[in-house]
């Protein structure tokens, strides 16, 4: 049987009440869609509180799921995808509140990495480290749009195909390939003018 | 010149083929049409030579581990959601419905099933490791209120006093868990409400037998002292009794604290 075929009737097995079936797509989607959430937050902490919404949600809202329309890897990424949309509005809007009442030590932490190097000038090591790189990129990646964010994500590093990202954010895919270009693009100076000011 | 060239590829279609370009999987004709308008047009090159160096810095990104326990955790949280009715009975309990009284959620909130659903609900949130702000506020919710039953069984209120119910303790694990206060802010307000009321119950039952005392006491100093060490004392009285109803106080716009005092200085 085919690993869809599989997940279909694991989710069928869920429906109909099966505890272990529950279970076993826990198992199997919850690294995909915490990695999803990790890229799209940039932070463990949201990464995880978001994964669990994302679980509970589907939880609650799996016996509309229709697998005649888009398979369930499709639906449980727009599912994320309406979570993570709906999280970066509210952490957009509690900013302003967040800089009076934040824990002391916290608002430094919330700064991507290529603010705090353009704070402290010019790094002393010429070369930077494997690990700096991927901090680096995950900073600027928070830089993106959502919307442009969501798309490299889903491709870039969830290895989604054209028309299941189409399906998931509901846009032709056009409209998808046009992002995934923009998104990578616009990744790429961020990263290039992180870099002029770190070298 | 460049741009719409002579061999007809526009520059909407070169973004719409730059994907499957990088993605190696454009062949024959289109491939030379696309190469032809990259070389023509300086737009389209610098933005593809960007999309690619994008995709080698995405490269550099791997997969993460999400946290060990992040499977049974979810797990946990949704068999929670599906067998019981302690989440949604607390739920009615911590959310503040605005139509609601109060009182009519406290004694939902006391029947015996929703009890023993805020016991379990107390040891899950005890041992599960998911120290979430709402798990920390369910077993506040769940030790208050078996408090409260206790003690109002046990008819003696001034054993209210005893119990710790200073807002900061049964915040403060709540704070320390996260520091973004406005997502849980309900469930705050409503500790708060129950609280007042709750001090109130215990200055009703004080008044009756403590104030009539106090008065007689404070009106033969009265004849004794001069007015102003009176006053004096009628502050101290005030800071000493009320401590704690200053920081209701303050969370209820209807009811400043200098309003408090001024009442307490008509009062004696
Ligand atoms: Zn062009």
């Amino acid at each position: 049987m085919e690993d869809a075929q599989v997940v279909e009737l694991l989710v069928r097995r869920c429906i109909a009440g099966d505890a272990a079936a529950w279970e076993e797509i826990v198992q199997r989607f919850n690294r995909r869609i915490y990695n999803i959430c990790y890229r799209f937050a940039g932070s463990p902490t949201d990464a995880e509180d978001l994964t669990q919404d994302v679980f509970i949600k589907v939880y609650r809202t799996m016996a509309s799921y229709d697998g005649e329309r888009a398979s369930f890897n499709t639906w449980i990424t727009t599912v994320t995808r309406n979570l993570l949309v709906d999280h970066f509005r509210k952490t957009k809007n509690d900013r302003i509140t967040d800089s009076i009442d934040a824990a002391p030590g916290e608002s430094e932490d919330a700064l991507p990495l290529s603010d705090r190097l353009e704070d402290t000038g010019p790094a002393p090591d010429a070369h930077l480290e494997r690990r700096e790189t991927r901090e680096l990129v995950q900073a600027a990646l928070q830089k993106l749009s959502p919307e442009l964010r969501e798309a490299v994500i889903l491709r870039d590093l969830q290895d989604m195909d054209y028309k299941e990202i189409a399906q998931a954010l509901r846009v032709p895919e056009g409209t998808v390939k046009s992002r995934i270009n923009r998104g990578r693009a616009e990744l790429a100076r961020l990263l290039q003018r992180t870099y002029r000011q770190v070298m | 010149m460049y741009g719409e060239s002579k061999s007809g590829m526009q520059c909407a279609e070169f973004d719409l083929l730059m994907t499957d370009a990088i993605d190696g999987l454009l062949t024959g004709d289109q491939l030379s049409r696309f190469e032809q308008h990259k070389t023509a047009c300086p737009t389209c090159s610098a933005m593809f030579a960007e999309a690619e160096a994008g995709l080698h810095w995405l490269g550099q990104l791997e997969e993460v581990d999400p946290p060990v326990n992040l499977a049974r955790n979810i797990v946990l949280a949704t068999s929670g959601l599906a067998n019981e009715g302690a989440r949604a009975s607390l739920r009615s309990v911590v959310n503040t419905t605005p139509g609601r009284p109060l009182w009519d959620r406290m004694r939902d909130a006391f029947s015996p099933r929703t009890i023993w659903d805020h016991v379990r609900g107390t040891a899950r949130a005890i041992f599960s490791p998911m120290a979430t702000p709402r798990f920390a506020m369910s077993a506040g919710m769940a030790f208050f209120s078996l408090s409260m039953v206790f003690t109002v069984s046990g008819v003696k209120i001034s054993d209210l006093r005893n119990l710790d119910l200073t807002p900061r303790n049964l915040t403060r694990t709540y704070y320390a868990t996260e520091a973004r206060a406005v997502k849980y802010y309900e469930n705050i307000r409503l500790v708060y409400e129950i609280e007042s009321r709750v001090r109130e119950l215990r200055r009703a039952a004080s008044t009756s037998s403590v104030e009539p005392e106090q008065e007689n006491k404070q009106k033969n100093k009265q004849d004794q002292k001069s007015p102003k060490e009176n006053e004096q004392r009628q502050y101290q009285n005030f800071s000493r009794q009320d401590s704690a109803s200053v920081v209701i106080a303050t969370f209820d716009p209807g009811e400043s604290v200098i309003g408090e005092s001024a009442r307490q200085r008509r009062k004696l």
